[in-house]
């Protein structure tokens, strides 16, 4: 089993070191290959991994293991530890599974690339670095993945290197998630500090009476969680990071690396249990994330960042059940979350790959008369992600919501933001939905998709480089993408409508019952307050579907329009703006006046002038080393003389 | 009937196994025509260190206690054992960066023969238990070295490096001989450990006699380990010697130099340890100072290199300063990164030599990073580990080094030393940038003939001693637990 876990590690590492030292020894279709490979053993290992763990008692599924330790000291050690409990293994399973469904769809969309090794290279290096992650058994290595999938975010959203404003947007996840991984390191060494060792879980055992520690640890830990998971108040990289390419908005910025946030704070939460007020102020930030999120998606006309928003706030519900103690419910909410979001992506990238590049949902409309498919898998996305039973995210969203009941009166604020949440959310998804998709292709549409075939496409979407001509084949389905693009979302289609069914909290709870060893839940809603729970929350996406019908579909009502509202959600807020004012400029003013006032004549001067005198010192040193023999016999006499002297006279 | 002390032939072996090399080398010299002695010198040289290696590891393995080998004249402990396995290692690998050197056939055979027999005396010294063995071994290897530094006439500047090695040298060894003269007049013995007890038995402390002749074998040592003040002979030898024998010279010398002046002060003079931590702190501090400053401004790299090993003995000499068992550990730790990598630095150098037929510079080192790319790649690792940067065992030595002076309660020591780690990654970078970050055509030499048909051929033996110092760098950075447990266990053959 151990193996199994170190295979499901290791193996698309080397499909990554494969790729990048056989340069171009390797056609790109085999590079590509190679990669879904390799994604796909790590899955059939974390398979493996799940099956020996089930056959276990409850109470022994924890097995750690050290491949090598690189230091000891006493009983501290530092070394490549994993730890298989069910935690990690729920999470290889939907890191391996829908890593792999969303490589093998990259094989389609990528097609005709350039660079296709290197991209096949990246995502092999990511699945390998969340692995890691969710793999960790000590902190050293939980921070190694850590920093490795910023990486990795950081390589695949500015894959198009050519295009300025993905570098800008590269650029941006980096320094925020940077933030993010300072505070979350400082955490770690106070907590190295404090409990003498790196190992899981018992650097997390902060036993109770450490009250300022404990709450600063808590608190580095939350920021290093919001800003990869991008929730208040360092949200702002996530729609820019959708200049990335389709399949890495679907694999990392929707289904893996943004929830490792949530990860984190299960991982922890004995930590975060011993620091109450910073896990309520996490389930705070999470809820003030889904509203403020929602409102922003429903004037965004970008098809990839409505769903970038929408990803947003649904994180907002998992770090509200994670701050709620509601563990499970949050982590069975990151796989439901993962399936429907992956789909939403993907179908919205046939869309873009279909209309050569188009993600402006102002001039799409009526796509989904020629493209039925991508239609019927959006659809389900969307109802998954509203939540209307029996899709998945009606499971997954509801006893989350229920577990805000359970917590008092803060929880029922929590509540009542949850229900508010999922109105918009019923409201943004089918605007979405309703414009794109129904009724009568727009002159744009018609002209792409008329044609049956999307030869000029990639060159669109890929920018500047369209040098290289590729006759791509006109494809049976009008455009709707090859079969390794179709059946990946078909897959996720199948899992957003059954992946659900696997909990129905008042009835049956396979997932709590295989995290409770791991993470003992804070918060059991009864099945009053669940079915409650359901009640309001499906009535109320209802009326958020409702809406967006009689605005969007049926044409019935207009657009209300408030001006001072609308422009506040188009800049989001104002948060780039604050962020460019309150940081950016006055960093860059200060850093201008200490290079006119203190770098140039102070610091500069004095760095001068010790280096001329090191140089001075370096030159006089030469000088002395004259080449003559009697020359170095003297100063080896004259020090023998004088260390005699000395060793006489103080003995 | 004369009575015979009891020899433990099997501690021997790893010398005896180089005396044998060189007695072969020395035989194919006479016997063999003239195209044949290359090829049989350097095989029987390899041999005799492969085999000196492995005998140095049986015997760690099979030695947990100290035995007293010829009458307490030699110690057979994992001390000296480690250090033959670091001192046979760097031989070694410096037979496979010899062999392509282009040296006339003549005297190849000798020059593998006087490889091995300073290999021989090295491994003798290392395990030397009285003042008449330390001396032995030290003029053995030297005057080996002497004529190595000499061998090729034809290499301008060799001559007169060998020259003054001999004769600073000699000094250096009539003063080490003085201070063991005075050392057994003060105390009558001439084995270390006895030293030590008729010190205690006698009241001898700070007796004059004794700590004049101290002073004296801690500037011999130090002559050999090249630190500042007795350094000056260092950059001159370094430059005018054959590259693989200064390679040689600076892991393997040194490496000897280190380990017995630490045995040597450990065994011999507990008691003046008041004295000679100071002394050996001042030293290192010098040492320090002189070779980072004079290393920043050097073009040539043998030089700065040179430069750079004094420097290095500064570093090495802190944990001996500590005088605690976490000295010795990392004394013995950071040795093995070290030889490593000298070896192998000078080995880049002496491949870029042979490529351009002129001394190597900062300036023509441009693009070598491109041109070379295994060559280039372990430069930059050579580079790091010196200057103690992850992940490379440098960085491990450097910590380990820094935590024994820290130990001793010598912050301000701690202080000097990372100072110093600070300066001198200006030039270990300037390297790094010199290969990697000026274009080929800013070279400022134009290859001989040589080149001018294509670049040489690779030089495989040459790149494979590269990748194995390459490994040995990097190894000793993975698999720190491991060979710090063997530290520690050989350093705990001295009595702290």
């Amino acid at each position: 089993m151990i193996i199994a876990a170190w295979i499901c590690l290791v193996a698309p590492l080397a499909a990554a070191l494969l790729i990048t030292l056989l340069g171009t020894g390797i056609s790109r279709r085999a590079a590509a290959y190679v990669a879904t490979t390799s994604v796909l053993g790590a899955f059939a290992a974390a398979l493996v991994v799940f099956a020996k763990l089930w056959g276990e008692s409850p109470s022994t599924r924890s097995h750690p293991s050290t491949a090598w330790e690189w230091l000891t000291a006493g009983s501290f050690h530092v070394g490549l530890r994993i730890l298989v409990d069910p935690l990690s293994v729920f999470m290889m399973l939907v890191v391996s599974g829908v890593g792999f469904l969303i490589v093998a769809y990259s094989i389609g969309y990528m097609d005709g690339d350039d660079e296709e090794r290197r991209y096949f290279a990246y995502m092999a290096l990511f699945v390998f670095s969340m692995l890691l992650l969710v793999q960790a058994g000590n902190l050293v290595i939980l921070l190694a993945g850590w920093g490795l999938v910023g990486l990795s975010s950081y390589l695949l959203i500015g894959f198009w290197h050519d295009r300025p404003s993905a570098i800008a947007a590269a650029k941006k996840a980096f320094v925020m998630n940077a933030i993010g991984d300072a505070t979350m390191a400082l955490a770690f060494f106070l907590l190295i500090q404090h409990r003498q060792t790196l190992n899981f879980p018992d650097a997390f055992a902060v036993g109770p009476g450490h009250g300022w520690l404990v709450n600063l640890v808590a608190l580095g830990l939350l920021g290093g969680a919001v800003a990869k998971s991008a929730q208040l108040p360092l949200q702002t990289w996530l729609p820019d990071a959708m200049e990335g390419p389709t399949p890495v908005s679907a694999l990392i910025h929707a289904a893996t690396m943004v929830t490792a946030g949530v990860y984190l704070i299960v991982r922890t939460h004995a930590v975060f249990e011993q620091a109450p007020r910073v896990q309520e102020l996490a389930a705070g930030l999470g809820a003030g994330t889904l509203l403020m999120a929602g409102l922003i998606a429903l004037v965004q006309t970008d098809i990839k960042r409505v769903i970038a928003y929408s990803t947003m706030s649904q994180i907002g519900y998992m770090f509200l059940g994670a701050g709620m103690g509601a563990y499970a419910n949050a982590e069975f909410h990151l796989m439901t979350h993962a399936f429907f979001k992956a789909l939403l992506f993907m179908a919205a990238g046939l869309v873009i790959h279909a209309l050569a590049g188009e993600q402006d949902i102002r001039k799409m409309g009526g796509v989904g008369r020629l493209m039925p498919v991508t239609r019927l898998a959006f659809l389900i996305g969307s109802l998954a992600l509203v939540g209307v039973p029996p899709f998945s995210g009606f499971f997954s969203k509801d006893s989350i919501i229920a577990a805000a009941m359970s917590r008092g009166w803060y929880g029922y604020i929590l509540f009542a933001a949850a229900l508010v949440g999922t109105f918009l959310t019923g409201l943004y998804a089918f605007r979405l939905f309703l414009i794109v998709f129904p009724g009568e292709p727009s002159p744009f549409v018609r002209e792409h998709l008329m044609r049956g075939s999307h030869a000029a496409g990639m060159e669109g979407a890929h920018g500047a480089d369209a040098s290289a001509p590729h006759d791509h084949e006109v494809h049976a389905h009008a455009g709707e993408g090859p079969f390794s693009m179709t059946a990946p979302v078909l897959v996720l289609a199948v899992l957003a409508v059954i992946g659900g069914w696997i909990q129905f909290a008042p009835l049956w709870h396979p997932v709590s019952d295989w995290l409770e060893p791991v993470a003992r839940p804070l918060a059991e809603p009864t099945s009053t307050q669940e079915a409650l729970a359901s009640l309001f929350a499906f009535l109320l996406s209802l009326a958020g579907i409702g809406v967006a019908w009689l605005i969007y579909g049926a044409g019935r009502w207009r657009v209300p329009k408030y001006a001072f509202a609308q422009r506040v959600l188009e800049h989001k807020f104002y948060f780039d703006e604050a962020y460019d004012l309150a940081f950016y400029r006055p960093a860059v003013a200060l850093a201008k006046a200490f290079g006119r006032w203190i770098e140039g004549p102070i610091i500069g001067g004095s760095i001068k002038e010790l280096a001329a005198a090191v140089r001075e010192a370096g030159l006089g040193t030469g000088r002395l080393q004259t080449g003559l023999v009697r020359t170095y016999a003297l100063a080896i006499a004259a020090s023998v003389a004088v260390i005699t002297i000395v060793f006489v006279a103080v003995r | 009937m004369i009575p015979r002390p009891h020899v433990d032939w099997f501690a021997l072996a790893p010398e005896l196994m180089l005396l044998g090399a060189m007695g072969f080398a020395l035989i194919g010299a006479v016997l063999l025509p003239r195209e044949n002695r290359r090829d049989f010198g350097a095989f029987a040289a390899a041999l005799g260190f492969a085999g000196a290696f492995v005998y140095a590891i049986v015997i760690y393995i099979h030695t947990p206690d100290v035995h007293s080998v010829i009458a307490d004249s030699v110690r057979r402990d994992r001390f000296g054992a480690l250090a033959q396995v670091i001192i046979a290692g760097a031989g070694l690998l410096t037979v496979g960066v010899s062999y392509a050197q282009r040296m006339r056939d003549e005297h190849i055979a000798e020059y593998y023969a006087l490889l091995a027999a300073a290999g021989a005396g090295m491994c003798f010294l290392v395990t030397a238990n009285n003042l008449m063995t330390l001396f032995l071994g030290l003029e053995w290897f030297s005057i080996s070295l002497y004529i190595l530094c000499a061998i090729d006439r034809e290499l301008e500047g060799s001559l007169e490096a060998g020259l003054k090695y001999l004769i600073i040298g000699s000094f250096g060894s009539a003063v080490l001989l003085f201070g063991s003269a005075l050392v057994y007049g003060a105390t009558g013995e001439l084995a270390f450990n006895r030293i030590s007890a008729a010190i205690g038995a006698q009241h001898l402390t700070g007796d004059a006699l004794l700590v004049a002749g101290l002073a004296m074998i801690i500037v011999g040592l130090g002559f050999k380990a090249s630190a500042a003040p007795f350094h000056m002979w260092t950059p001159d030898v370094y430059e005018g010697a054959p590259t693989p024998v200064t390679g040689f010279m600076a892991a393997a010398t040194k490496t000897a130099a280190l380990v017995l002046t630490l045995r040597v002060l450990r065994t011999a003079f507990p008691q003046e340890a008041h004295l000679w931590t100071v002394a050996i702190a001042a030293i290192a501090c010098a040492s320090l100072a002189v070779g980072n400053l004079a290393a920043l401004v050097q073009r040539s790299v043998k030089r700065m290199l040179a430069y750079s090993s004094i420097a290095q003995a500064g570093f090495m000499l802190i944990p001996i300063a500590a005088n605690n068992a976490i000295g010795g550990r990392a004394l013995l730790y950071y040795l093995i990164p070290y030889s490593v990598m000298s070896v192998g630095a000078f080995a880049v150098v002496a491949a870029r030599e042979r490529e351009l037929a002129a001394p190597v510079t900062l300036d023509n080192l441009a693009g070598m990073g491109w041109e070379r790319p295994l060559l280039g790649v372990a430069m930059c690792t050579f580079m790091f580990g010196f200057a103690g940067l992850p992940p490379t065992g440098g960085f491990v030595g450097k910590f380990y080094a820094f935590s024994a002076a820290y130990r001793h309660g010598w912050t301000w020591l701690v202080i000097v030393g990372v100072v110093a780690t600070a300066v001198s990654l200006y030039y270990y970078l300037a390297v790094v940038r010199a290969m990697y970050m000026r274009p080929a055509a800013e070279l400022q030499l134009t290859p001989t003939p040589i080149a001018a048909g294509g670049s040489p051929p690779r030089d495989a033996l040459l790149q494979t001693s590269v990748l194995l110092a390459l490994g040995g760098t990097i190894a000793s950075f993975v698999a720190v637990e491991p060979l710090i447990h063997v530290a520690k266990q050989a350093a705990a053959a001295l009595p702290f």
